[in-house]
Protein backbone atom coordinates (compact mmCIF):
# COMPACT_ATOMS: atom_id res chain seq x y z
CA UNK A 1 0.00 0.00 0.00
CA UNK A 2 1.50 3.55 -1.16
CA UNK A 3 1.47 6.49 1.30
CA UNK A 4 -2.08 8.02 0.27
CA UNK A 5 -3.70 4.66 0.92
CA UNK A 6 -2.27 4.20 3.95
CA UNK A 7 -3.25 7.85 4.81
CA UNK A 8 -6.86 7.48 3.50
CA UNK A 9 -7.21 3.82 5.69
CA UNK A 10 -6.30 5.68 9.04
CA UNK A 11 -8.29 8.84 8.13
CA UNK A 12 -11.20 5.39 7.34
CA UNK A 13 -10.19 4.34 10.93
CA UNK A 14 -10.29 7.41 12.55
CA UNK A 15 -13.48 8.65 11.48
CA UNK A 16 -15.18 5.37 12.32
CA UNK A 17 -13.53 4.82 15.81
CA UNK A 18 -14.68 8.95 16.02
CA UNK A 19 -18.37 8.10 14.88
CA UNK A 20 -18.24 5.10 17.36
CA UNK A 21 -17.87 7.16 20.64
CA UNK A 22 -19.80 9.44 19.49
CA UNK A 23 -22.56 6.66 18.83
CA UNK A 24 -21.57 5.52 22.31
CA UNK A 25 -22.04 8.26 24.43
CA UNK A 26 -25.08 9.68 22.89
CA UNK A 27 -26.92 6.25 24.13
CA UNK A 28 -25.08 6.29 27.40
CA UNK A 29 -26.01 10.22 28.12
CA UNK A 30 -29.38 9.53 26.47
CA UNK A 31 -29.94 6.42 29.34
CA UNK A 32 -28.63 8.40 31.69
CA UNK A 33 -31.36 11.28 31.12
CA UNK A 34 -33.79 9.18 30.95
CA UNK A 35 -32.83 7.11 34.45
CA UNK A 36 -32.62 10.79 35.48
CA UNK A 37 -35.44 12.26 34.83
CA UNK A 38 -36.94 9.23 36.23
CA UNK A 39 -35.24 9.85 39.54
CA UNK A 40 -35.59 13.41 39.37
CA UNK A 41 -39.51 13.17 39.29
CA UNK A 42 -39.93 10.52 42.04
CA UNK A 43 -37.95 13.26 44.05
CA UNK A 44 -40.36 16.12 43.38
CA UNK A 45 -43.46 13.57 43.87
CA UNK A 46 -41.80 12.97 47.20
CA UNK A 47 -41.47 16.62 48.55
CA UNK A 48 -44.67 17.42 46.95
CA UNK A 49 -46.29 14.25 48.99
CA UNK A 50 -43.78 15.83 52.23
CA UNK A 51 -45.00 19.66 51.70
CA UNK A 52 -48.82 17.94 51.80
CA UNK A 53 -47.97 16.04 54.40
CA UNK A 54 -46.72 19.03 56.63
CA UNK A 55 -50.25 20.72 56.16
CA UNK A 56 -51.61 18.21 57.03
CA UNK A 57 -50.05 17.52 59.96
CA UNK A 58 -49.90 21.28 61.02
CA UNK A 59 -54.00 21.31 60.37
CA UNK A 60 -54.70 18.32 62.17
CA UNK A 61 -52.83 19.21 65.22
CA UNK A 62 -55.12 22.65 65.57
CA UNK A 63 -58.28 20.85 64.41
CA UNK A 64 -61.70 21.08 65.99
CA UNK A 65 -63.21 19.04 63.63
CA UNK A 66 -62.85 17.23 60.22
CA UNK A 67 -65.46 16.09 57.86
CA UNK A 68 -64.77 14.23 54.88
CA UNK A 69 -66.45 13.84 51.73
CA UNK A 70 -65.49 11.89 48.80
CA UNK A 71 -64.54 15.06 46.86
CA UNK A 72 -63.27 17.26 49.96
CA UNK A 73 -61.50 16.90 52.81
CA UNK A 74 -62.89 19.92 55.32
CA UNK A 75 -60.76 20.80 58.73
CA UNK A 76 -62.19 23.19 61.29
CA UNK A 77 -59.56 25.36 62.77
CA UNK A 78 -59.84 28.35 65.37
CA UNK A 79 -59.38 30.87 62.09
CA UNK A 80 -61.61 29.23 59.89
CA UNK A 81 -62.62 26.29 57.74
CA UNK A 82 -59.67 24.83 55.16
CA UNK A 83 -60.52 22.42 52.55
CA UNK A 84 -58.38 20.13 50.68
CA UNK A 85 -59.31 19.21 47.42
CA UNK A 86 -57.93 17.74 44.34
CA UNK A 87 -58.98 19.80 40.96
CA UNK A 88 -60.04 18.72 38.13
CA UNK A 89 -55.97 19.58 36.78
CA UNK A 90 -54.86 16.31 39.44
CA UNK A 91 -53.61 19.19 42.09
CA UNK A 92 -54.14 18.64 45.21
CA UNK A 93 -54.51 22.08 46.99
CA UNK A 94 -55.93 23.83 50.10
CA UNK A 95 -57.90 26.09 50.08
CA UNK A 96 -60.31 28.38 51.57
CA UNK A 97 -62.24 31.23 50.06
CA UNK A 98 -60.46 32.89 47.48
CA UNK A 99 -56.92 31.33 49.08
CA UNK A 100 -55.19 28.43 47.08
CA UNK A 101 -52.57 26.92 48.12
CA UNK A 102 -51.67 23.95 45.43
CA UNK A 103 -49.83 21.49 47.24
CA UNK A 104 -49.23 18.70 44.43
CA UNK A 105 -50.07 17.40 41.60
CA UNK A 106 -51.07 14.19 42.01
CA UNK A 107 -52.61 10.67 40.47
CA UNK A 108 -55.66 10.77 42.72
CA UNK A 109 -55.93 11.46 46.55
CA UNK A 110 -58.51 9.89 48.92
CA UNK A 111 -58.92 9.89 52.46
CA UNK A 112 -61.10 7.50 54.48
CA UNK A 113 -61.99 6.98 58.47
CA UNK A 114 -60.79 3.93 60.34
CA UNK A 115 -62.75 4.41 63.75
CA UNK A 116 -60.97 7.83 64.91
CA UNK A 117 -58.01 7.92 62.71
CA UNK A 118 -58.19 9.89 59.74
CA UNK A 119 -56.19 8.03 57.21
CA UNK A 120 -55.04 10.38 53.52
CA UNK A 121 -53.83 8.53 50.58
CA UNK A 122 -51.81 10.30 48.21
CA UNK A 123 -51.46 8.69 44.78
CA UNK A 124 -48.39 9.72 42.39
CA UNK A 125 -47.22 7.71 39.21
CA UNK A 126 -44.14 6.83 41.31
CA UNK A 127 -46.00 5.68 44.13
CA UNK A 128 -48.27 6.30 47.11
CA UNK A 129 -47.57 8.31 50.33
CA UNK A 130 -49.86 7.49 53.03
CA UNK A 131 -50.56 8.79 56.89
CA UNK A 132 -53.52 8.71 59.58
CA UNK A 133 -54.49 11.22 62.49
CA UNK A 134 -56.42 11.54 64.88
CA UNK A 135 -59.06 13.40 63.90
CA UNK A 136 -61.71 14.85 65.56
CA UNK A 137 -65.58 15.35 65.24
CA UNK A 138 -67.98 15.29 62.32
CA UNK A 139 -67.88 11.39 60.92
CA UNK A 140 -69.43 12.52 57.61
CA UNK B 1 11.05 -4.53 19.03
CA UNK B 2 8.42 -2.31 20.54
CA UNK B 3 8.92 0.28 18.15
CA UNK B 4 7.98 -2.12 15.19
CA UNK B 5 4.82 -2.46 16.57
CA UNK B 6 4.04 0.56 16.82
CA UNK B 7 5.33 1.36 13.78
CA UNK B 8 3.38 -1.12 12.37
CA UNK B 9 -0.39 -0.19 10.81
CA UNK B 10 -1.85 -3.14 12.20
CA UNK B 11 0.11 -1.56 15.60
CA UNK B 12 -1.78 1.83 15.10
CA UNK B 13 -5.01 0.40 14.50
CA UNK B 14 -5.14 -1.58 17.76
CA UNK B 15 -3.88 1.17 19.65
CA UNK B 16 -6.88 3.68 18.73
CA UNK B 17 -9.17 0.77 19.42
CA UNK B 18 -7.69 0.35 22.43
CA UNK B 19 -7.97 3.99 23.62
CA UNK B 20 -11.35 4.49 22.57
CA UNK B 21 -12.47 1.70 24.36
CA UNK B 22 -10.75 2.80 27.28
CA UNK B 23 -12.40 6.21 26.62
CA UNK B 24 -15.68 4.15 26.17
CA UNK B 25 -15.46 2.25 29.10
CA UNK B 26 -14.12 5.43 31.90
CA UNK B 27 -17.33 7.52 30.52
CA UNK B 28 -19.37 4.72 31.27
CA UNK B 29 -18.29 3.85 34.59
CA UNK B 30 -18.40 7.37 35.94
CA UNK B 31 -22.04 7.52 34.28
CA UNK B 32 -23.11 4.78 35.72
CA UNK B 33 -21.45 5.49 38.76
CA UNK B 34 -22.99 8.76 39.37
CA UNK B 35 -26.51 7.05 38.61
CA UNK B 36 -26.07 4.86 41.09
CA UNK B 37 -25.70 7.23 43.65
CA UNK B 38 -28.31 9.25 42.59
CA UNK B 39 -30.73 6.24 42.39
CA UNK B 40 -29.66 5.46 45.89
CA UNK B 41 -29.90 8.81 47.88
CA UNK B 42 -33.67 8.91 45.93
CA UNK B 43 -34.48 5.44 47.41
CA UNK B 44 -32.92 6.43 50.92
CA UNK B 45 -34.53 9.72 50.60
CA UNK B 46 -37.92 8.42 49.57
CA UNK B 47 -37.52 6.03 52.44
CA UNK B 48 -37.00 8.23 54.83
CA UNK B 49 -39.60 9.91 53.96
CA UNK B 50 -42.48 6.97 54.07
CA UNK B 51 -40.74 5.98 57.14
CA UNK B 52 -41.32 9.67 59.35
CA UNK B 53 -44.74 8.94 57.53
CA UNK B 54 -45.09 5.64 59.20
CA UNK B 55 -43.91 6.85 62.41
CA UNK B 56 -45.99 9.06 62.62
CA UNK B 57 -49.53 6.99 61.58
CA UNK B 58 -48.25 4.47 64.18
CA UNK B 59 -47.95 7.04 66.93
CA UNK B 60 -51.44 8.47 66.27
CA UNK B 61 -52.92 4.70 66.08
CA UNK B 62 -51.40 4.21 69.90
CA UNK B 63 -52.86 7.69 70.79
CA UNK B 64 -56.44 5.84 69.52
CA UNK B 65 -55.43 2.95 71.71
CA UNK B 66 -55.41 0.53 68.87
CA UNK B 67 -52.07 0.37 67.45
CA UNK B 68 -50.37 -3.11 66.91
CA UNK B 69 -46.55 -3.69 68.27
CA UNK B 70 -45.43 -4.17 64.69
CA UNK B 71 -46.72 -2.32 61.20
CA UNK B 72 -45.37 -3.04 58.19
CA UNK B 73 -46.17 -0.67 55.45
CA UNK B 74 -44.09 -0.08 51.80
CA UNK B 75 -41.43 -2.41 52.47
CA UNK B 76 -40.75 -0.83 56.04
CA UNK B 77 -41.07 -2.29 59.22
CA UNK B 78 -42.72 -0.03 62.14
CA UNK B 79 -42.08 -1.23 65.90
CA UNK B 80 -43.58 0.01 68.97
CA UNK B 81 -42.15 0.25 72.58
CA UNK B 82 -43.62 1.76 75.85
CA UNK B 83 -41.24 3.56 77.98
CA UNK B 84 -41.45 4.12 81.20
CA UNK B 85 -40.28 7.67 81.67
CA UNK B 86 -40.28 8.64 85.44
CA UNK B 87 -44.05 7.28 86.27
CA UNK B 88 -45.31 8.75 82.79
CA UNK B 89 -46.20 6.34 79.74
CA UNK B 90 -43.98 7.32 76.57
CA UNK B 91 -44.34 5.94 73.18
CA UNK B 92 -41.16 4.75 70.82
CA UNK B 93 -41.53 3.88 67.39
CA UNK B 94 -38.70 2.38 65.30
CA UNK B 95 -38.80 2.41 61.63
CA UNK B 96 -36.60 0.14 59.71
CA UNK B 97 -36.08 -1.14 56.02
CA UNK B 98 -34.54 -1.99 53.03
CA UNK B 99 -33.35 1.51 52.01
CA UNK B 100 -32.87 2.96 55.44
CA UNK B 101 -29.15 2.87 56.36
CA UNK B 102 -29.76 3.91 60.10
CA UNK B 103 -33.17 3.28 62.05
CA UNK B 104 -35.50 5.86 62.78
CA UNK B 105 -36.90 6.67 65.84
CA UNK B 106 -39.51 8.62 67.20
CA UNK B 107 -40.58 9.13 70.78
CA UNK B 108 -43.86 11.03 71.74
CA UNK B 109 -47.06 11.04 74.58
CA UNK B 110 -50.38 10.36 75.08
Amino acid sequence: MNRRGTAALEAVIASGLTLMLLLVTVSLFTAVHVQWKEISQAQLQRQWAALAFTYLDADMAEAQAVSITPLELRVTLPDGQWVYRVSAENSFYRGRGYDYYALAMVDSARWWREGDLLWVELSFPGGKYRCCWLAPGDRS
Amino acid sequence: MAEGFFRGRKGYFLLEVTAAAAVIALAATALLGALLAAEQIALTARAVTRGRLLAKAHLEMARAGKAPAVLHQDGLTSTLTVLDWGGSELWQVEVEGDHLFRNLTVVSGP
